[in-house]
């Protein structure tokens, strides 16, 4: 598997995230009036064409997953993808909703608001220290089964994936999710020089 | 050229409300007056909710995407896809739509941060969820057919190999004697014919066996019939066990039985495997704890010398058998013309 970043580039880069990551933690404890915490992210670096196999090995057993897809544009530009598996996604739906019964829709919806806490704060502090200007597209949801894995799209137009593992801390539940941030060669290079100069 | 922003917005196909956190409305644009049957000036100051009716579990998820787009100075997205609709607005459609309300991305983003203030931009997807829905409603008939159509395809595979078993079942009653499993007069007949047929324009030689039991009748009428036909099936397995896969095997009758031997060189073959035949058949069977010895008279007929068609190949066949009984049984002959 590559490697894209040094071990130094590595540990500025989780500290960068965890700032962010803190602020999505407090406004997320915020909307479930309930202490929210995201552990200290994980971080590993892949290429685009070990994608699929990443998100199969990240759900282990599990076959159906949520997948979330964002585009930004802009100087600073990629996408970004979350994978769910059902179990943390009801949790979270039913800790946000507060429901006794969710449907899909719910469930889709929560995911949403969920994903889009996270990433506009990772995205917004990236853009913020390569001094670079983001517009968010419109986000997508969808379920998606592992055992068909080929029927759907491929994604297109980048190199590299940064893997952030995201484990969110709620009362006694682990809500865990990947958050994956797609980038072409230009765009990492960018990111890795702004490290380097931090 | 000076820009009339108040026209560029208002000729956009795009709703803009502009509130606070209160949900006080400060704009609201000709896109939203219109599909909202709402005069602009009346809007203002206005609390969002006396102008739409949003229920509590929205309301609050609206709230909270209002604090998450003043908190991280970004966009926040409410979806169609997951959401249907946000505010309670008439879509624009002219024919029959599955959906009450317009269907709506909107995305609030942060327009004044100490005033608490976002813009939200409403997207009518109507068209787009329709085509969705009827995208998912085909593909959900389409997966009914399919599963309807592999049962029926399963159906019609089992009924398949039923009428093939059958079909193999009537085949073998018609072609098998149904007491030792070996070809009937029918189809050594079929077999015959072919042997005459392919033997002819190759020039080739082939031989027919005729066997009869020696006092078979006496062993029927003291030991009974079932014994009787033990004694025929073991026989059977004898001559199978004798004979070549290629030869045919098969029970003419009673307690006779016709071998056709095929691609032979010369008479000589024939009387090493009648020969053989004999002496295997005299070996006792074992039928009850008893031990029966049966003996058998073989007759010989040869392709072409001794006939060329079915009927003169037998009767050559059972004229040598005769030969073969008159000469005190459990022996064999070959047909001789002379005899005739």
């Amino acid at each position: 598997m590559v490697q894209h970043f040094s071990a130094q580039q590595e540990d500025i880069l989780k500290e960068l995230i965890n700032v962010s990551f803190g602020l999505a933690a407090s406004l997320i404890g915020d909307m479930l009036d309930n202490y929210a915490k995201l552990h200290l992210p994980e971080i590993s670096s892949i290429d685009i064409l070990n994608l699929n196999g990443k998100i199969i090995e990240v759900l282990g057993r599990e076959n159906e997953f949520y997948l979330t897809k964002q585009r930004f544009l802009g100087s600073f530009n990629g996408e970004v993808l979350f994978v769910f598996n059902p179990y943390s996604a009801h949790v979270f739906t039913h800790l946000l909703l507060q429901q006794a019964t969710c449907d899909d829709n719910d469930i889709k919806s929560s995911i949403l608001e969920l994903t889009n806490i996270i990433t506009s704060a990772c995205i917004g502090k990236f853009c913020e220290i390569i001094h670079g200007e983001t517009i968010f597209k419109v986000p997508s949801i969808e379920k998606r089964d592992v055992l068909e894995m080929d029927k759907y799209d491929k994604i297109e137009g980048y190199d590299n994936v940064i893997v952030i593992k995201t484990a969110l801390d709620i009362e006694k539940e682990n809500i865990l999710g990947h958050m994956f941030i797609l980038l072409n060669n230009e765009m990492l290079e960018q990111l890795k020089q702004t490290i380097d100069q931090l | 050229m000076s820009i009339h922003y108040e026209t560029l917005i208002d000729s956009i196909n795009v709703g803009i409300i502009t509130v606070d956190a209160n949900l006080t409305i400060h704009y609201i644009n000709k896109w939203v007056a219109v599909h909202s049957n709402i005069q602009p000036d009346e809007a203002q100051g206005q609390n969002l909710l006396s102008v739409f009716d949003i229920p509590e579990e929205k309301l609050k998820s609206l709230k909270r995407h209002i604090k998450a787009a003043l908190t991280l100075h970004s966009p926040s997205f409410f979806t169609a896809d997951a959401n249907g609709y946000l505010l309670a607005m008439q879509h624009s459609m002219t024919i029959k739509s599955a959906f009450e309300f317009m269907q709506q991305d909107v995305t609030i983003v942060p327009y004044d941060l100490e005033q608490k203030i976002v813009t939200m931009l409403i997207y009518d997807q109507t068209t787009l969820m329709e085509e969705k829905s009827k995208c998912n409603k085909e593909s959900a008939e389409l997966a009914r057919a399919v599963k309807i159509a592999n049962a029926t395809i399963r159906k019609l595979e089992t009924a398949r190999n039923k009428l093939v078993k059958q079909q193999d079942m009537i085949y073998k009653q018609a072609h098998y004697d149904h007491l030792t499993s070996l070809a009937n007069r029918t189809l050594l007949h079929q077999r015959l014919q072919l042997l005459i047929e392919s033997n002819l324009a190759s020039g080739k030689k082939f031989g027919v066996l005729f066997l009869d039991l020696d006092n078979f009748k006496e062993i029927n009428d003291s030991l009974g019939h079932d014994i009787g036909d033990m004694i025929l099936i073991n026989v059977a397995k004898t001559l199978l066990l004798a004979t070549r896969k290629t030869d045919t095997v098969a029970r003419f009758g009673g307690d006779e039985f016709i071998i056709l031997v095929d691609d032979i060189e010369s008479e000589e073959v024939l009387r090493h495997i009648a020969s053989k035949l004999v002496t295997n058949l005299q070996q006792p069977i074992r039928v009850h704890h008893m031990d029966i010895g049966v003996t058998t008279s073989i007759g010989i007929s040869l392709f072409p010398d001794h006939g060329k068609d079915f009927n003169q190949l037998i009767k050559s066949a059972d004229v040598a058998l005769y030969e073969a009984k008159s000469a005190g049984r459990n022996t064999y002959k070959v047909f001789a013309p002379s005899k005739l």
